[in-house]
């Protein structure tokens, strides 16, 4: 498997988000992960999935290792993995990764302090002018505020969220804090389809844990 | 005799009625439109890579029951291959191939385009196919559901075998059922049909997902591809 690695830095207005690939000899290329960037791309949605669904707080929480407030901070952290099909014949996308950093700002669960940085791995990235994502959930913007039910990925020491569009949730402060995905209809949730929202789990925090 | 003059136009009208009922709770979004390319139908040929095969998701435990897609439309056939040889050799069939994912996913399809471009999947975006490639999480562990009592073999076969055959339904360009009490059939777990295009793991009867192709499954199949 072939793996391509780009960092995602914060330079403002990358004035071609075409260059902003993951073909080899672009590796170091930067782009800003602010509303203006994801405004200048084509969303692809790509692959569908089968995953844990979860109906209550309580079983988010049990399959959960931390929960906790957090604040998207720095560069994200693009991983593009790509695997030699035998029926083209040739390497192709299988897979996308972005790590984002987030400070923790809120402990509601689990070891892990107020101040941590953590990165979340998120199952999107850019690739050739397009935001290819296989998450249900929208790509994080610096700044950003969310509520995170978070799992440690086996063999890392990154999380990823319990289970996509039932584990990450706005906060009072989101819809002022965060900035609005273009790509999105349902943007202030964190989510490309509201009918992807979890308003039941999200009800249940907000009762439980007033964020 | 008067009975076989009306025998017929009987007939005739209660396997219209059978089928207009089947198909009454197909609902917008339950499938794809359009096919594939360079394809006859819905004939599936499928092709299990070395990747794929592991100590839960075996031939007998899993991937031979892909042919419970067949029967169901006369548009739609589903068969399966392994990898035998060192080197793939696939020769045009579907990839099955196993993945450990950083998340909870337990399986992913994705369709491609001719020159292997991964397609878009968004709800009414509709295109056709050229290729679809399945991938299954090898990680058996992913296939604990902690909630669902003692954790046996059996439970652990049936959900890998629900999400594969939940895969395949998805390369027959079936979608997740949406959660709408008020559609036909959406009777369980506050609006969803009893069925195996639902995800997450097999539990009760009396919740959606369900551990083989059910009744709104085999609906939306004939409704999408013919009777």
């Amino acid at each position: 498997m072939k793996r391509i690695t780009t960092i995602i830095a914060a330079f403002a207005a990358c004035a071609a988000l075409t260059a902003c690939s993951s073909t080899p000899q672009n590796s170091d290329v930067s782009v800003s992960q602010n509303t203006d960037t994801f405004a200048g791309l084509k969303l692809k949605r790509a692959g569908i999935t089968d995953r844990v669904v979860f109906n209550t707080l309580d079983e988010l929480e049990r399959s959960s290792h931390i929960a906790v407030v957090g604040t998207f901070i720095n560069d994200a952290e693009q991983e593009v993995d790509y695997e030699y099909d035998p029926y083209f014949k040739k390497d192709i996308i299988v897979d996308i990764n972005s790590a984002n950093t987030i400070e923790v700002t809120k402990v509601l669960m689990g070891d892990v302090n107020v101040g941590d940085e953590l990165k979340i791995d998120q199952n999107y990235g850019i690739v050739d002018g397009e935001l290819i994502t296989f998450s249900e959930l929208t790509p994080m913007q610096k700044g950003d505020e969310w509520v995170f039910f978070l799992r440690k990925v086996a063999k890392s020491d990154h999380y990823i969220c319990t289970a996509e569009s039932d584990s990450r949730f706005p906060t009072k402060s989101s819809a002022s804090k965060n900035g609005i995905m273009p790509l999105a209809e349902g943007a202030e949730l964190g989510v490309y389809n509201e009918a992807d929202f979890n308003d039941g789990i999200y009800k249940e925090i907000v009762e439980k844990y007033d964020v | 005799m008067k009975l076989k003059k009306y025998a017929a136009p009987f007939l005739a009208g209660l396997l219209a009625a059978v089928t207009v009922t089947s198909t009454a709770s197909a609902h917008p979004y339950d499938y794809w439109q359009r096919i594939y390319l360079s394809k006859n139908d819905a004939n599936i040929e499928l092709y299990v890579l070395y990747t794929a095969q592991t100590e839960l998701l075996t031939k007998e435990n899993v991937y031979d029951y892909a042919i419970n897609w067949n029967n169901i439309s006369s548009d739609v056939s589903v068969s399966v291959e392994y990898q035998n040889t060192i080197l793939p050799n696939s020769n045009g069939k579907w990839i099955v191939t196993g993945r450990e994912f950083k998340n909870t996913n337990l399986g992913r399809m994705n369709p491609y385009d001719a020159s292997g471009n991964l397609m878009d999947t968004t709800p009414g975006v509709n295109s056709d196919w050229s290729y679809v490639r399945i991938d299954i999480n090898v990680d058996a562990e992913a296939f604990v559901d902690l909630k669902n009592g003692l954790i046996t073999p059996s439970k652990l076969i049936t959900n890998a075998r629900k999400t594969f055959l939940h895969e395949v339904g998805h390369a027959l360009k079936l979608s997740h059922p949406k959660q709408n009490s008020t559609l036909s059939g959406h009777t369980v777990s506050n609006g969803r049909p009893y069925a195996i295009m639902n995800q997450g793991y097999v539990r009760s009867s009396s919740e959606a997902v369900a551990p083989d192709i059910a009744f709104h499954d085999k609906v939306c199949l004939k409704t999408k591809w013919g009777v």
